[in-house]
């Protein structure tokens, strides 16, 4: 623990490997690390690091080492209602800064521990569960944004067949968010089929898209989730991602893959192949996969992460405030002598008049890109 | 609790999300084309009025100047896009009347061109077709049945999409072909999607329809209005066998040389089409029979398609397309919602204008004065006929191929007026080359379609794109002098 004190973003990835070994608390934990970094932590009872809460402030301890951290806690607005009388809580979740909503039953794209039918290697064919509706939706993040407990939307989109693969069911969703609150508004769903409804995805109002391989390799792809490498394929995920960063603003695409999936030679290659084309990965966890080794053993893969992300020339501060991945900009603190001008930008875009000129900057972009042309073909081209 | 988006009435896609584009230049490229509007949309002003405002030079009557100052206007907005084609067409006809180039009420009766209701027939032709499933049916049936090798599969493609061309507008055609040639691209194992095979499939469909849809007049719009600015400003015509015996043997020879830069350049590999032959197998089996309906709309087609051969003299194209439309409508083959959603109003309306104007210009003599200053730079026909073929070319490369028409014919027959040169030869040596185009997105729907598939990148095509380009000017320019003259339709014959 000597080592993850002094680091933070070692720290975040010692939590998500171990788990943290907390009295009274079950599930999982949001916590707030040094250097504002959010960490998600898995409640373990056998982890070596133990939390002590305070009063002011709660403490990481592992021997007589101890770490100030902050324990975020159970956000208000879980306990009301929407108009319809659905528990807030379980239309919408936070994770780091993201109000999370899952549709469709979601899916394990950018969650831990959530393999959905499709990932385990079913075909699902049927239509979508019933969704949440809209105007609830807009309840909770409501209430999510008077508490000050999330600052951004994350759409979570579980499988859906089809060429859109179920963006269709979005679009309501962000034309009355966009209406109503003046957010960053992400999605993390499948790959579509249909290149087009990425640029859709782009006019209807997302400023930030993932399609999440998880698995670098075909191999890991097909070992760990056998449905998506059979009706997905990895070659439509990185299609679409070399797609969708041609589309969004640079660094707005983004692919996590975890750690444990696949060897970290591996994830290095699909680190490389990702940022060549344009995507910013992100990396998380998977604790059984990483078979007790310890945090410290993948400092390289995290430090490859910093450095080709800052070679390709991507912008680090669309993936940030995320609980359970560790973002390249998080990466920086596994670099000795990391450069200074992607932290200063990042800082930029954090604080108030940052983050108000990214949004406005994120709309004028839209503004400028989106054309619309008519269903029957654009006259001039006749 | 919940409701049930997947079937409720907020399901449904926006339609501004239908044909959404996003431009992916360098955002100052992008800046830059958005801020240089108001000043094209100025500069058409400075330019209509500096006209206006001249004292008409020797052989230009007042009249003439002000439906120059007009023309510049148009000419300046149609080239640029400063505004919608259609609403600088219907400029032009306001301008007219306004500036006295001709009664307001003889301005708004060119809107009456049989031109006109000949491309709002065909629309609505084109509608019945694709609403009702037979273009894809034949599609689907084409590909299964010859595309089962990779060249056989493009030559599917290429071809059918070339002969639908003859039948049905280029548009049309492309909004047919498109996703099903997406579904085969998409459909190839990862492998041979790495491949130029898949671009080649796009290739072959937008240049198939592009070199098919000169044709005949019912491939691209531009015929029929070039055809209404010639019958307008001239009382010439051009009919629909003609017009086809002069095009056939170019559009042939194109087909060759353009599977041939297509195969030479994009599908020389070894490709496994398993799974594309797999998808289009059950394409077909989701056909199921042939229904009374597909039969019945092949059936109206096919007679109207003998009866422009045969009778068009008698009964005039616009005739019969309108007689054919009625027929859908007493058959019960369309309904007018779906030819609302098919039609495109805009370019009905954009026609009227741009033949209102051509014949503005040649009624008042500023088509023969422009004429006579550019004659002044070379006298001979054959370089002439030669420089305005390639002009129409390079700009349908980039611009509307209909304003392209528009801007060039009127001036173009008044150079052959001046040069003694045969009007329908000189209207087609304009009209055809701006229709093909091979390159740019923005030339053709077929070209846009094939490029929102994801496959093809605008630097793979200059090289092929070129010789494209080259290969059909020297074509239009061989058939042009060696062969029209056999069909009396020769440009350095003596003007009719």
């Amino acid at each position: 623990m000597h080592e993850t004190a002094k680091n933070p973003a070692l720290l975040k990835l010692d939590l998500a490997l171990r788990g943290v070994d907390a009295p009274d608390a079950g599930g999982w934990l949001e916590l707030q690390l040094d250097g504002e970094i959010w960490a998600r932590a898995r409640v373990n009872p056998d982890s070596a690091l133990k939390l002590q809460r305070g009063a002011h402030s709660d403490l990481l301890c592992e021997g007589d080492t101890q770490t100030a951290v902050r324990v975020m806690p159970e956000p208000e607005y879980a306990r009301h209602k929407s108009r319809s009388g659905i528990a807030l809580g379980d239309i919408a979740a936070v994770h780091g800064a993201y109000a999370v909503v899952e549709l469709n039953g979601g899916c394990g794209v950018g969650l831990p521990g959530r393999v959905c039918a499709l990932c385990r290697g079913r075909e699902l064919t049927q239509k979508p569960g019933e969704m949440w509706p809209v105007e609830d939706v807009i309840d909770a993040l409501g209430a999510i944004f008077k508490e000050g407990a999330a600052e951004f939307v994350l759409f979570q989109l579980g499988y859906l067949p089809g060429d859109d693969a179920g963006l269709k069911l979005l679009f309501p969703y962000i034309e009355t968010v966009r209406r109503h609150f003046d957010t960053i508004v992400a999605v993390a769903m499948h790959p579509p089929a249909d290149p087009r409804s990425i640029e859709r995805a782009y006019a209807s109002g997302v400023d930030a898209i993932s399609y999440n391989l998880e698995a670098a390799d075909a191999d890991s792809l097909q070992a760990s989730f056998p449905g998506r490498a059979r009706f997905i394929g990895r070659s439509r995920y990185l299609h679409s991602l070399a797609h969708a960063a041609k589309v969004f603003p640079g660094g707005a695409v983004l692919c996590e893959l975890t750690v444990g999936l696949s060897p970290d030679e591996r994830i290095g290659a699909a680190i490389v192949e990702l940022t060549e084309i344009g995507v910013l990965p992100i990396l998380s966890v998977d604790p059984a996969g990483a078979h007790d080794r310890p945090a410290a053993a993948f400092v390289p893969l995290y430090e490859r992460l910093f450095n080709e992300v800052h070679k390709a020339g991507l912008n680090m501060s669309w993936a940030r405030d995320l609980s359970h991945a560790i973002t390249p900009m998080e990466a920086r603190y596994f670099v000795l002598n990391a450069p200074p001008l992607p932290l200063l930008l990042h800082n930029l875009s954090k604080n108030r008049i940052g983050a108000l000129a990214t949004r406005s900057l994120a709309r004028l972009r839209r503004r400028l890109r989106v054309r619309y042309v008519r269903a029957s073909l654009d006259s001039s081209r006749l | 609790m919940a409701e049930d988006l997947f079937s409720g009435p907020d399901r449904r896609l926006p339609p501004e999300l239908l044909d959404v584009e996003v431009d992916t230049r360098p955002l100052a490229m992008v800046l830059l084309s958005r801020s240089v509007r108001p000043f094209l949309l100025i500069a058409g002003a400075a330019v209509f009025f500096l006209i206006l405002r001249a004292t008409p030079p020797a052989g230009l009557s007042p009249a003439g100047e002000r439906a120059l100052a007009i023309f510049a206007l148009c000419v300046i907005y149609w080239v640029t896009g400063a505004l919608p084609l259609v609403i600088t067409g219907l400029l032009a006809i306001v301008l007219l009347g306004i500036c006295g180039v001709m009664p307001a009420r003889t301005a708004y009766s060119l809107f009456g061109s049989e031109a006109v209701f000949f491309v709002l027939a065909a629309f609505m032709l084109a509608a019945a077709v694709n609403y009702r499933g037979l273009g894809r049916r034949v599609a689907v049936i084409v590909f299964a049945r010859f595309g089962r090798t990779p060249n056989g599969l493009l030559r599917a493609i290429y071809l059918l999409s070339a002969l639908m061309s003859f039948l049905i507008p280029e548009h049309a055609v492309a909004a047919i072909v498109f996703p099903i040639v997406l579904n085969l691209a998409d459909s190839l194992e990862p492998a041979a999607r790495r491949t130029r095979y898949p671009t080649a499939l796009f290739l072959a469909m937008a240049w198939g329809t592009n070199i098919g849809g000169i044709a005949t007049l019912l491939g691209g719009a531009r015929g029929p209005l070039a055809l209404g600015i010639l019958s307008e400003s001239t009382g010439v015509t051009i009919s629909f066998i003609r017009w086809s015996a002069a095009t056939l043997p170019l559009v042939a020879l194109l087909l060759l040389v353009g599977y041939l830069v297509l195969t030479a350049f994009f599908a020389t590999e070894a490709v496994d089409i398993g799974p594309s032959v797999a998808a289009i197998r059950r394409r077909r089996s989701q056909l199921g029979r042939v229904t009374f309906q597909e039969t019945a709309v092949a059936v109206v087609l096919g007679v109207t398609v003998v009866a422009w051969s045969l009778a068009s003299q008698r009964f005039g194209l616009a005739g019969i397309a309108i007689l054919a439309v009625v027929a859908l409508f007493v058959f019960d083959l369309l309904s007018w919602q779906e030819v609302e959603g098919h039609v495109n109003w805009g370019i009905i309306l954009m026609y009227g204008g741009a033949i209102a104007l051509g014949s503005a210009l040649e009624r008042s003599k500023a088509a023969a004065f422009i004429a006579h200053r550019i004659a002044r730079q070379t006298g001979s026909p054959t370089v002439l006929l030669a420089i305005l073929s390639l002009t129409a070319q390079i700009l349908g490369e980039t611009l509307s191929h209909s304003a392209v028409v528009a801007s060039m014919l009127p001036v173009g027959l008044g150079l052959a007026a001046r040069f003694g040169l045969d009007l329908r030869g000189l209207t087609l040596a304009i009209t055809l080359p701006a229709g093909l185009t091979y390159i740019m997105p923005v030339s053709t729907p077929a070209n846009a379609l094939a490029y929102s598939g994801g496959y093809l990148r605008t630097r793979d095509l200059v090289v092929p794109g070129i010789i494209l380009i080259v290969a059909s000017w020297i074509g239009l320019n061989l058939v042009m002098h060696l062969y029209w003259p056999l069909i009396g339709l020769g440009p350095l014959a003596i003007r009719r």
